[in-house]
């Protein structure tokens, strides 16, 4: 069976992070609760009405004068998308800028390099546009978020976090207010940020160290002319990586069926040098307001008497170790209405298969009903 | 409606799936056969009666439920996922839509959708719309024999000398079109069709020049139980070369790629006793 997949490798959107500006932490009979700040269990939180980014609805198409990201002036267009519009813009100094419905990228090129293939090194592939310098250290920004924090990796160097919130030619509050700018003009909201590192040349020069020792210990291929020597980093080169999420009220946004809100960026002295978004639904006016919701231990309930289903599709022995209250978008509770954005229960659970292995599953924090589970 | 209107109504049981079904009793006869040559040591006189009557009991329970009820999706799920998944689906909500639409030189039918608790499976059908064509589904070349599957544990079926694509559509005179069909967005009870972040398909060949296409579906934020669904999917097909070189995005080759969106809705309903209630 093949898997046919919109949002790339985030199917774990989930596995979603102690933010910076994390909620209470509270424990429920061993298991870790995670809340907004000053919210108490059982209060109600208003659904709102959320609209998918579609062709033809709410995308960013024709809203992005391209200065906002490179004045060098336009060079070039192409459509990516053979059945419908994906808009890759080319800028006359090499920088490419693509938007699609619901997402965008930004980066910087600088000359092209050749992909040797270790099985095939007389057929090298390319040329492939060669990222710069800036766009390679926003890449390591990427690791380091990647290994240290999101699926952190013991090899990763540990000692690479936030050290300073000062740099030469830019502080981590100038580097969240230029993205926090450039997320206003974009008509993009409710953005914070959960992880940052300062990119100081010691952080390049360490992270680039070990990414270029993972490269040649995991890829059997060679980018000639492609790599950058970060131990030539100067203060000139330094800046921050920022990934940022979603709230609403405080409360962390997701989607259980892929990363559709999420925010990246690599910003130095000079400006945003690259930047991803992915925001997937437009937030609407409120929809509703239930009298009350589910607390973590109705959820626990709902979620043990799933336990007989997950055995039989071979998760044996779940238990359930995290829970975290979150919004996500669902049906309305009148379909017609579309989708509102909805709080739901974020579950963590341990389960046997083998050796152990860590779950996940959403529940409407409404009426307690499973959204997803990881088996399913 | 009886078996054979289920029959008609389907087409018959994809051909892959015969060929395994045939080629399992065949392997279970060539294993009876080898236990009668070894004197089925071990079953005496009221053993093998026992084993008998179980045998007897087990073909009428079958007989019994095959004359109660037929699912494409049941049977090719089950093949893939084990007899417990084709028993629940067979126990799910089903709908027949039976609905095609033409996409250039293509023609692709939905045939079959089951509703369970967690999720929707679905089973059809692309066929050439006229005898100049032959089809290659995804991730088959030229090269390969037609009509023959390579993957799930089908690889090596097709017989000595079987023609490749390139070789029947010669002589044929025909072109080779490689089709495919993806489900990626669901409504539900009237409700927002909303993009799939993950779906699960399969493109397999069949001897008779068709491809049987599947889809996955599972529980979500797009897929909830309701009444009715709203299944986009996306049809796309183009024309490959006697080399195989694909006649789509290359500059210097004219592009045949076609592609069109096609919504299905259908309205799952409970199945018993060879009637859908």
């Amino acid at each position: 069976m093949k898997a046919y997949k919109r949002f790339g490798a985030a199917v774990l959107a989930a596995a979603l992070l102690l933010s910076l500006t994390a909620g209470a932490m509270a424990e429920n009979a061993g298991i870790e609760v995670e809340l907004p700040q000053g919210y108490v269990e059982g209060s109600p939180l208003p659904l709102y009405r959320a609209q998918e980014r579609t062709q033809t609805e709410a995308n960013f198409f024709d809203k992005v004068p391209l200065e906002w990201f490179n004045t060098s002036g336009q060079a070039g267009y192409e459509n990516w998308s053979k059945r419908a519009r994906y808009d890759h813009f080319i800028f006359s100094d090499g920088a490419e800028l693509n938007i699609d419905v619901a997402n965008m990228e930004y980066r910087e090129n600088d000359g092209t390099y050749m992909m040797i293939n270790g099985d095939a090194p007389n057929e090298p592939e390319g040329p492939f546009a060669r990222e710069n310098f800036a766009c390679a250290i926003a890449d390591l920004g990427g690791s380091a978020y990647t290994y240290s924090y999101r699926y952190p990796d013991q090899k990763f160097p540990q000692d690479v976090k936030l050290e300073k919130t000062e740099l030469s030619a830019i502080t981590l509050e100038q580097a969240t207010q230029r993205v926090q700018e450039l997320l206003s003009k974009l008509g993009v909201e409710g953005y914070e940020v959960s992880y940052a590192l300062d990119m100081s040349v010691e952080h390049i020069r360490t992270i680039g160290e070990w990414e270029t020792a993972r490269r040649s210990e995991y890829y059997n291929t060679r980018a000639e002319g492609g790599y950058w020597d970060y131990s030539k980093a100067t203060e000139a080169d330094e800046g921050y990586y920022l990934h940022l999420e979603k709230r609403m009220d405080g409360v962390p946004v997701s989607y259980p069926d892929g990363d559709l809100f999420t925010v990246s960026a690599f910003v130095d002295g000079t400006g945003v040098r690259s930047f991803r978004l992915y925001d997937g639904y437009v937030i609407g006016e409120v929809y509703e307001t239930p009298e009350r919701l589910l607390t973590s231990a109705e959820i626990l309930e709902c979620f043990n008497q799933g336990n007989a289903r997950r055995e039989k599709d071979g998760f044996m022995q779940p238990v359930a170790t995290g829970a975290r209250l979150m919004y996500a978008p669902l049906r309305a509770s009148n379909k017609k209405d579309g989708m509102a954005l909805t709080p739901v229960w974020y579950i963590t659970y341990d389960f046997v298969d083998g050796s152990k292995c860590e779950g996940w599953a959403w529940y409407s924090a409404v009426d307690g009903r499973l959204v997803m589970d990881c088996y399913s | 409606m009886n078996q054979q209107e289920w029959k008609r109504m389907y087409g018959s049981t994809p051909l892959s799936f015969q060929h395994r079904v045939e080629e399992t009793l065949a392997k279970g006869r060539a294993q009876e056969a080898a236990g009668k040559a070894a004197g089925m040591r071990g079953v005496g006189r009221y053993g093998l009666r026992t084993v008998l009557i179980a045998v007897l009991l087990v073909t009428l329970l079958a007989a019994a439920a095959v004359a109660a009820f037929s699912s494409q999706v049941a049977s090719l799920f089950g093949w893939f996922y084990g007899e417990e998944k084709g028993a629940e689906l067979l126990a799910g909500n089903l709908a027949t839509p039976a609905q095609s639409v033409t996409v250039g030189e293509v023609t692709y039918t939905l045939d079959e959708v089951v509703y369970i608790d967690d999720g929707l499976y679905g089973l059809g059908h692309i066929t050439p719309a006229n005898d100049g064509v032959v089809l290659m589904a995804e991730d088959y070349n030229v090269t390969d024999a037609a009509g023959y599957g390579l993957y799930y544990g089908e690889e090596s079926k097709a017989p000595e000398g079987a023609p490749t694509y390139a070789e029947l559509a010669a002589e044929k005179n025909a072109k080779i079109i490689l089709a495919k069909a993806v489900a990626e967005a669901v409504g539900v009870d009237g409700g927002d069709i909303i993009e799939l972040g993950t779906a699960g398909y399969m493109l397999m060949p069949q001897t008779d020049g068709s491809i049987l296409f599947t889809f996955e579906l599972s529980t979500g934020v797009a897929v909830e139980e309701g009444e009715t669904y709203a299944i986009r999917l996306w049809l796309a097909n183009w024309e490959v070369a006697p080399d195989g070189q694909w006649l789509r995005d290359d500059p210097n080759s004219s592009d045949t790629y076609l592609g069109e969106e096609w919504t299905v809705e259908v309205q799952p309903k409970p199945a018993k006793e060879g009637q859908i209630l």
